[in-house]
C-alpha cells in the first residue's frame, strides 16, 4: 500500500464543487507536484490534507492510518505557506523552534536541532532577527526550516514560491530539490507554474476545474499530453483540429481523435525521412532567452520553437515548408 | 451613537429604565462604560489584526502543533497586544475622566477621582490642586505610553 492514499476525495463548498472524485497514491520520499490553473481546488486538497478544511467525502490515508477525526496538531505533516505565516512576535530562531517547543523536548536538543536546521538553509547569522527584518527569500527558507525541523511525515508546500522574483526563485527550486533528496521527506507542491512543476517533481498531477485531468512523470506529462488542456497548459502546444491539419499536409489521420497537438520545437525546416509537411508563411519572430519563436501562417496560425541560432534563417513573409516527424504529431482525447 | 448623546440624557434615561428593576447602579453604570470603551478596543486590536493573516498564523501553529488555545495564546495574542494594550489604556483614561454619568446614576456614594475631587474641592483647595497636579502627571505618563505603543506596533508590522 502508498504510503499516502487519497480515495474519491470530494468537496462541496454550499453549491458550487471545488474537487471531484480525486484519488491519489503517493509513495514514501516522492516529490509530487499539483499542478493546475488558480482555482482549479489545487490548495484545497492539501489543507484537506493538512486537516484544516474537512472533506465533504472520501477518504485519506497517511501511512495506513485513516486521517478523519485527526486533529491538524496530531497529523504530523508540516506547511509552508505562500505568504510565508512566519509568527511576528518571535525571532527567526523561535519560529524555527516553536513546533520542537510544542512537543515539550528538552532544551538542549532543541538549541542543537534549530542550529543544524538553520545552517540546512544558510541562515545561521539571522537566528536573532525578526521575520519583518529578512527578504521574502530568507522569510520563506525560515518557514520552511520551521516545517522541516519537526521531521513531518509530508511536507505540503502551498505556492511557496510564488511571490519571489525569478532568480530566487530557480535558486530556492533547486535548494528545494537538495533538501528534500537529503532529507527523503515525501514532499506535495502546489503550483500554477508548470516549468517550476517540471524542474523539481518525481511526479506531477495536472489539475482542472476541480479534476486530476492527467498524471505521470513530467517527461511523460510533457511529451504525452492527453488531452487540449494539458497540451496547451504545460507548453506552448500547437492544437489543431484533425480537419485543418489533413488539409494542411494532405495527410489522413486516426478518424477516431478530433484534435492533435504538435511541440513547437518538434518542428524544422529541415526535410528528414517519414516526416510530414505543412506550408507556412512566417508572420512574425521573436526571442524569449534562448529560443526563437516564429509564427507561421498556413491554413491556420502556428508556432515553431528553434534554439537562437548565429544567423536568423528565417525571413518574415516568406513562404516555408515546415517539416514534422510522424510520431510528434499527438493524438488529443 | 453613545458618543452624540450628552452624558447627562444617558444618565437620566439610564436612571429612569433601570431604576425600577432594583439592579445595583453601579453595575448599570459598568455596562455603559463596556460599551462605551468597545471601539476603542476594537479599533485598537483591528490596527493590530490587519497587517497579519491571523487565520493563516493560527493554521501554520496548529500544523506545528500546537493547540487551538495555544495557538491563541502564543501567536495571536502576542501580536495583537500592542494594540490591544493601547486600546485599554485610551479606555482607562476616558473613563478615568468620566464625571456626569457615575455622578448622576450612582450619586457619591461611589468615589471616583472625579467626585473625590469635587468633594474636596469645596473643603480644601490644596488637596485639590495636589490631586489635580497628580492627575496630569498620571494621565502624561499614559499618552506617553500610549505613543510609544503605537510606534512600536508599526515598527513590528513594516516591511
Amino acid at each position: 500500500m502508498s504510503y499516502i492514499v487519497i480515495e474519491g476525495l470530494h468537496k462541496k463548498y454550499g453549491q458550487s464543487t471545488v474537487l471531484t472524485n480525486i484519488e491519489m497514491s503517493i509513495e514514501k520520499g516522492e516529490f509530487i507536484t499539483l499542478l493546475g490553473p488558480s482555482g482549479c481546488g489545487k490548495s484545497t486538497i492539501l489543507r484537506i490534507l493538512a486537516g484544516l478544511t474537512d472533506a465533504s467525502a472520501g477518504k485519506i490515508l497517511i501511512e495506513g492510518k485513516d486521517m478523519h477525526d485527526v486533529q491538524p496538531k496530531d497529523r504530523q505533516v508540516g506547511m509552508v505557506f505562500q505568504s510565508y505565516a512566519l509568527f511576528p512576535n518571535m525571532t527567526v530562531k523561535d519560529n524555527v523552534a516553536f513546533g520542537l517547543r510544542m512537543q515539550k523536548i528538552t532544551s538542549a536538543e532543541i538549541e542543537q536541532r534549530v542550529q543544524e536546521m538553520l545552517e540546512t538553509v544558510h541562515l545561521s547569522e539571522k537566528a536573532q532577527a525578526y521575520p519583518n527584518e529578512l527578504s521574502g527569500g530568507q522569510q520563506q527558507r525560515v518557514a520552511l526550516a520551521r516545517a522541516l525541523i519537526v521531521r513531518p511525515k509530508v511536507l505540503l508546500l502551498d505556492e511557496p514560491l510564488s511571490a519571489l522574483d525569478a532568480q530566487i526563485r530557480k535558486k530556492l527550486q533547486a535548494d528545494l530539490r537538495d533538501i528534500q533528496q537529503k532529507l527523503g521527506i515525501t514532499m506535495i507542491l502546489v503550483t500554477h507554474d508548470q516549468e517550476e512543476a517540471m524542474a523539481v517533481s518525481d511526479k506531477i498531477f495536472v489539475m482542472n476545474n476541480g479534476m486530476i485531468a492527467q498524471s505521470g512523470t513530467p517527461t511523460a506529462i510533457y511529451t504525452r499530453p492527453e488531452s487540449e488542456f494539458i497540451a496547451s497548459f504545460i507548453g506552448h502546444y500547437n492544437v489543431f483540429t484533425r480537419q485543418t491539419l489533413e488539409n494542411m499536409t494532405g495527410e489522413s489521420l486516426p478518424k477516431d481523435y478530433s484534435k492533435f497537438a504538435i511541440r513547437p520545437e518538434a518542428i524544422h525546416l529541415d526535410m528528414r525521412k517519414g516526416d510530414v509537411c505543412m506550408a507556412g508563411v512566417a508572420k512574425q519572430s521573436f526571442m524569449s532567452g534562448n529560443v526563437i519563436r516564429t509564427m507561421f501562417e498556413g491554413e491556420c496560425l502556428f508556432t515553431m520553437e528553434q534554439l537562437h541560432q548565429r544567423e536568423q534563417l528565417i525571413k518574415i513573409n516568406e513562404k516555408y515548408m515546415c517539416y514534422v516527424a510522424r510520431e510528434d504529431v499527438i493524438a488529443l482525447s | 451613537m453613545v458618543y452624540s448623546f450628552p452624558g447627562i440624557i444617558l444618565a437620566v434615561g439610564l436612571i429612569r429604565v433601570y431604576s425600577k428593576l432594583g439592579v445595583s447602579m453601579i453595575l448599570v453604570v459598568l455596562g455603559a462604560y463596556v460599551i462605551g470603551i468597545l471601539p476603542y478596543i476594537y479599533q485598537g486590536t483591528r490596527n493590530s489584526l490587519r497587517n497579519v493573516d491571523a487565520r493563516q498564523l493560527l493554521d501554520a501553529a496548529q500544523i506545528l502543533g500546537a493547540s487551538k488555545f495555544q495557538a491563541f495564546t502564543k501567536i495571536l495574542l502576542p501580536t495583537v497586544y500592542p494594540g490591544l494594550f493601547a486600546g485599554a489604556l485610551l479606555s482607562f483614561s476616558v473613563l478615568f475622566g468620566e464625571f456626569v454619568l457615575i455622578n448622576l446614576v450612582v450619586g457619591s456614594r461611589f468615589e471616583t477621582v472625579q467626585i473625590y475631587l469635587m468633594k474636596k474641592l469645596s473643603t480644601s483647595g490644596h488637596i485639590a490642586s495636589a490631586v489635580v497636579f497628580i492627575y496630569i502627571v498620571l494621565m502624561g505618563l499614559v499618552t506617553f505610553t500610549i505613543a510609544k505603543l503605537t510606534k512600536q506596533s508599526k515598527g513590528a508590522t513594516n516591511g
